[in-house]
């Protein structure tokens, strides 16, 4: 087929895909009366249109970006990281047990080394599987699945025993960071300089993957690992080293949400940004730039349908409903190959 | 507090809430092996459960038939695991991608479309032989449960005597271990697998019926609290069999009522270290038999392996 | 076989789209707004951490909003989010409100307590209050009920219901203060009636998880309590589990009558009609003032639950000459000799708890048992 036929179809395709998204939706809208486009409007005014919407859209954007950034890089050496949301919480353990328990720190140095705190636990988090993906070959996916839930109980444990809060009356909080632990925000936003790393990182790992022998081996490691071998590269070096590095990006996101939006640490930090992340970056291709418009879209999203609840008084439900059929409309429009021995 | 501990009791009602409280996670599991044990793995069993849970008790309430508000459950699980067999069996899609949308799909529409069933009382499914209050003997750990725990258990009989015995079951797991030996063998992968999957699903589907008709008799939003990602963790800790993913989920079971039944006899443990053991020892499982079996054989079924590690856009 | 430039070939259709849909935002008709003559009406705004369906913690909540509205409808107007999990999103949902009129917020969760301090901060013009919250800011204020009231009528009337089986359980979510009150009140009501009432208390570690309550109940149930008092933001899985059982159901919050037909006694209900009629006034007025409000009987901001079949006339008789003694002062829940669970006598007799002693509950009374 020619180009331009491929483009004609494949616009086709997705126009196919969203008009049935927007016939879903409009049918469910409907079944609880509300107007269609009036509410379809308000949603995307809610996330981009006005001041309100577009600040939350981008505090909401920092989290997922940079968990996209943790699935993004191991996918470039072959690898699925699904344990975006237990690397975000050990992040978030490391930097609050700095805050919290690290009164040696001078003031000036806790937010550098909260940062370096968060950004190890992350590493060692994402280490894990990607040690035992390199070196024996354990399917780093269920692995990753598996450490979400231990580095959940593990933030309740601290959370309702040792790192209780004492003047918290037995609330399972833990007590509230000092000034000097809390990132600096713009204004009164809570908008804070991890948007700013994501992006900057965003554009870093994509020059540097084009560029580099580095990014080029990892290209190789993913398309075929025994040329990997044949060419001798440390092939559990690298499966490794990608985890552990995305990881250390989903934990920076950890110890922003913990140090800036909550203040603590607390259960429930975070509601599936390690999941949402990795949906972000399979719909950007793995491509550190588009990840940051698909990463922007999909927060305002998410933020436009959240605030439907107060404008147009719909059922809190409604976000994951219109966020997974977005989902499953994506995965419809990914027309794909045919499998092999069918 | 200075009674004696009376072990019987103590352990009868820990073995009956094990085997009560462990049904819904097992269902799940015991589909979730049959699906994988095909080569797909469904990270989609949360939202399906839910969405079977939430059917469950709409199907009730409106019609009052139990017997419609289980196969209605089932039938809405399936349709959501179709869903899943389309995109990843017939498309080629990321299994881990769209499992992950239908849990927030089947999380968010259960949700939505579940609001009228919050709070509304009906008469759930019941016991075998009413239990009322009180401790009772060895027997009642049986009698006191409902006909779901037992379709629990014939399911997981009968899945492994399938995949044993049978030439279905053969294609099954032909499918998962090696699909082009099987294709070569005339065996239809594709339609081994979408069975598998729909199977997979409508039996996490019975399993979210299970948790809302007749072990809390409510319908609540995200009730299921984890427990469809909980069976994923099982069936690594299980080996991929159904008996086995039975036999973990009622120990699963047992963690969780464990822990209310130490504290009302009087002790205390932290109840999240106790929650993180099935997921470290799912870890451990894993591990363990990857390293045995390096160079050897597979840990986990041969074409799940390979079609997780294949990026597949 | 795969396409060429695949990947490609579908970003330029969905960026198309995207920019479509920016600009539909942007020229879009707008809907209605939740009010068109706002100005004259005070727009209250509440937020809810779960679905005000739960017939517990959010529903009574939601109860006292909608007798707001219908108390004083030409001088209030009433919003609703609920399910607002107590992340960075209830101070998006708190911005939203204020930016769409409303000029008192309820945050009625304490999880919501540094999030609407914050935003408090950034709106000095808005008043809030915060539901069972420990501190105050210049225009936030925090409220909450004296329920230790009702549920030590209802642990006496409990006792009264089986005077044969004085051994309760009591399922709650943490072992933290508002808990406490109303664990330790259930208790001391038991024994009023019996010297030798016992509670033993299971805690289910998280405000909403029906399988874990139903499971506590099941466990207290098997070792052969006579009812359980149960407190968890939706009493709705312990009370069914608990009739299922054939046991005595309390429950906190609300009426759960018609979950528990056979087994209901009563329960401690909170009176927020009252109060934010009370708070929306003051505002209203321009007299209000940040404080901790709270109140009891008396001040109507606690109730007790309707009386199931299973309560004599006899203990209704007395439980309302109870309550009467509550509303005049006349009986003070918390007055000595109290001794806790270790042995240590904490209140004298002759002397009675100070209202921060209460709302820093930290200990339990003898009787109680589970509780380390």
């Amino acid at each position: 087929m020619g180009m331009r036929l491929i483009a004609v179809r494949s616009t086709a395709v997705a126009l196919v895909g969203g008009g049935a998204l927007f016939l879903v939706v409009a049918v469910l809208l409907r079944s609880v009366d509300r107007e269609v486009l009036p509410t379809l409007a308000a949603l995307f005014r809610n996330g981009f249109g006005d001041r309100l919407g577009l600040t939350e859209t981008l505090v909401r954007m920092t989290p997922l970006l940079l968990c996209a950034m943790a699935a993004a890089l191991p996918a470039k050496a072959g690898l699925f990281n699904i344990g975006g949301e237990g690397q975000l919480y050990a992040g978030a353990m490391a930097a609050s047990g700095v805050a919290l328990y690290a009164p040696f720190v001078p003031g000036v140095l806790v937010l550098p080394a909260m940062t370096l705190a968060a950004g190890l636990a992350g590493a060692a988090w994402g280490a894990i599987p990607g040690w035992l993906r390199g070196r024996w070959g354990v399917n780093e996916v269920l692995i990753g699945l598996m450490l979400n839930y231990v580095a959940i109980f593990l933030v309740q444990h601290l959370v309702h025993g040792p790192w209780k809060d004492p003047g918290a009356l037995g609330w399972p909080y833990t007590a509230r960071f000092a000034p000097d632990a809390v990132l600096p925000t713009v204004g009164t936003t809570n908008l804070h300089p991890g948007l700013l790393v994501g992006v900057a990182g965003c554009v870093l790992l994509w020059a540097l993957l084009r560029s580099t022998a580095w990014g080029f081996s990892l290209r190789i490691i993913e398309r075929s690992p025994r040329t990997a071998r044949y060419l001798k590269l440390p092939l559990a070096g690298h499966l490794m080293a990608s985890l552990a590095a995305g990881a250390v990006f989903a934990a920076l996101a950890g110890f922003g949400e913990a140090s800036v939006v909550q203040g603590r640490l607390r259960p429930g930090l975070s509601p599936g940004y390690g999941y949402a992340g990795f949906l972000i970056a399979w719909l950007a291709g793995n491509h550190f730039l588009w990840m940051l418009p698909v990463a922007f879209l999909v927060a305002g999203l998410y933020s436009g349908a959240d605030a439907l609840q107060i404008t147009a008084g719909l059922p809190s439900a409604t976000v994951d409903v219109f966020m997974g059929l977005v989902f499953i409309t994506a995965l419809w429009l990914r027309a794909s190959r045919v499998r092999a021995g069918e | 507090m200075s009674e004696t501990f009376l072990w019987e009791p103590f352990l009868i009602a820990v073995l009956a809430g094990a085997i009560r409280s462990g049904t819904p996670v097992a269902f799940a599991a015991i589909g979730e092996t049959i699906a994988e044990r095909a080569g797909v793995i469904n990270l989609g069993l949360e939202g399906i459960m839910l969405v079977g849970a939430m059917t469950a008790v709409a199907l009730k309430v409106e019609t009052g038939s139990s017997l419609l508000a289980v196969a209605g459950a089932m039938l809405a699980a399936s349709l959501m695991a179709l869903a899943h067999a389309y995109f990843v069996v017939v498309r080629g899609a990321n299994q881990i991608v769209s499992g992950l949308a239908l849990t927030i799909l089947g999380g968010g529409l259960s949700g939505f479309l579940g609001r009228p069933y919050v709070g509304v009382r009906f008469d759930g499914l019941g016991p075998l032989r009413d239990a009322g209050g009180g401790s009772h003997g060895w027997g009642s750990i049986l009698s006191g449960q409902d006909a779901l725990v037992f379709a629990a258990m014939v399911a997981a009989a009968g899945s492994w005597a399938v995949l044993r015995r049978t030439r279905l079951g053969l294609a099954v797991r032909a499918v998962g271990e090696d699909p082009e030996a099987a294709y070569a063998q005339g065996i239809s992968v594709r339609r081994t697998r979408i069975a598998a999957v729909l199977v997979g699903g409508s039996l996490a589907g019975l399993g979210g019926a299970h948790l809302s008709l007749a072990y809390t008799q409510l319908w609540a939003e995200k009730m299921t609290a984890g427990q469809g990602w909980i069976a994923v963790g099982l069936v690594i800790v299980s080996r991929w069999s159904p008996p086995w993913a039975l036999i973990s989920a009622y120990a699963f079971g047992a963690l969780t009522v464990l822990h209310p039944q130490l504290q009302a006899s009087g002790a205390t443990v932290s109840p999240y270290l106790l929650a993180m053991t099935p997921y470290l020892g799912a870890i451990v499982a894993l591990t363990v038999t990857t390293i045995l079996l390096v160079g050897r054989g597979h840990a986990i079924p041969a074409a799940l392996a390979k079609d997780l590690q294949l990026d597949q856009r | 076989m795969r396409s060429i430039g695949r990947r490609s070939h579908y970003r330029l259709p969905a960026a198309i789209a995207a920019v479509l849909a920016l600009l539909a935002a942007a020229c879009g008709p707008t809907e209605e707004g939740p009010d068109v003559d706002a100005q004259a009406k005070l727009q209250v705004g509440f937020i809810t951490v779960g679905p005000t369906s739960d017939y517990g913690f959010n529903y009574q909540h939601n109860q006292g909003r909608l007798a707001l509205a219908a108390a004083m409808p030409d001088s209030v107007s009433t919003v609703l989010a609920e399910n607002v999990p107590e992340t960075a999103d209830v101070e998006r949902v708190m911005q939203r409100m204020i930016s769409e009129g409303n000029q008192l917020i309820f945050a009625t969760s304490y999880g919501y307590l540094d999030s609407a301090l914050r935003v408090a901060a950034k709106n000095p013009g808005v008043t809030f209050m915060h539901c069972l919250g420990t501190e105050q800011a210049p225009n936030l204020g925090t409220y909450s009920a004296n329920l230790w009231e009702p549920a030590y009528i209802a642990g006496a009337v409990a006792a009264m219901t089986r005077p044969d089986n004085v051994r309760f359980g009591f399922v709650g979510a943490h072992p933290i203060p508002p808990i406490f009150w109303i664990l330790n009140a259930f208790t001391l009501g038991a024994q009023s009636v019996d010297p030798a009432a016992t509670v033993d208390t299971v805690f289910t570690n998280s405000w909403n998880d029906p399988a874990a309550e139903t499971e506590a109940v099941n466990s207290l149930a098997a070792t052969g309590v006579a009812g359980v008092y149960v407190l968890v933001d939706s009493p709705i899985a312990g009370v069914q589990a608990a009739e299922r059982r054939g046991i005595l159901a309390l429950a906190h919050h609300a009426d759960l009558s018609s979950f528990a037909p056979k087994g209901w006694v009563t329960g401690a209900e909170w009176g927020w009609a009252k109060l934010y009629q009370d708070v929306a006034r003051s505002v209203i007025d321009g007299t209000w003032e940040s404080r901790h409000i709270s109140g009891g009987f008396r001040e109507g901001y606690a109730a007790l639950a309707p009386f199931g079949p299973a309560v004599s006339a006899e203990a209704r008789a007395q439980a309302a000459e109870l309550q009467g003694r509550m509303a005049h002062g006349e009986l003070d829940v918390f007055a000595g000799p109290i001794t806790d669970s270790k042995g240590t006598l904490r209140v004298p007799e002759g002397s009675a708890l100070t209202i921060e002693q209460i709302l820093a509950f930290d200990w339990v009374v003898q009787g109680v048992r589970g509780v380390n």
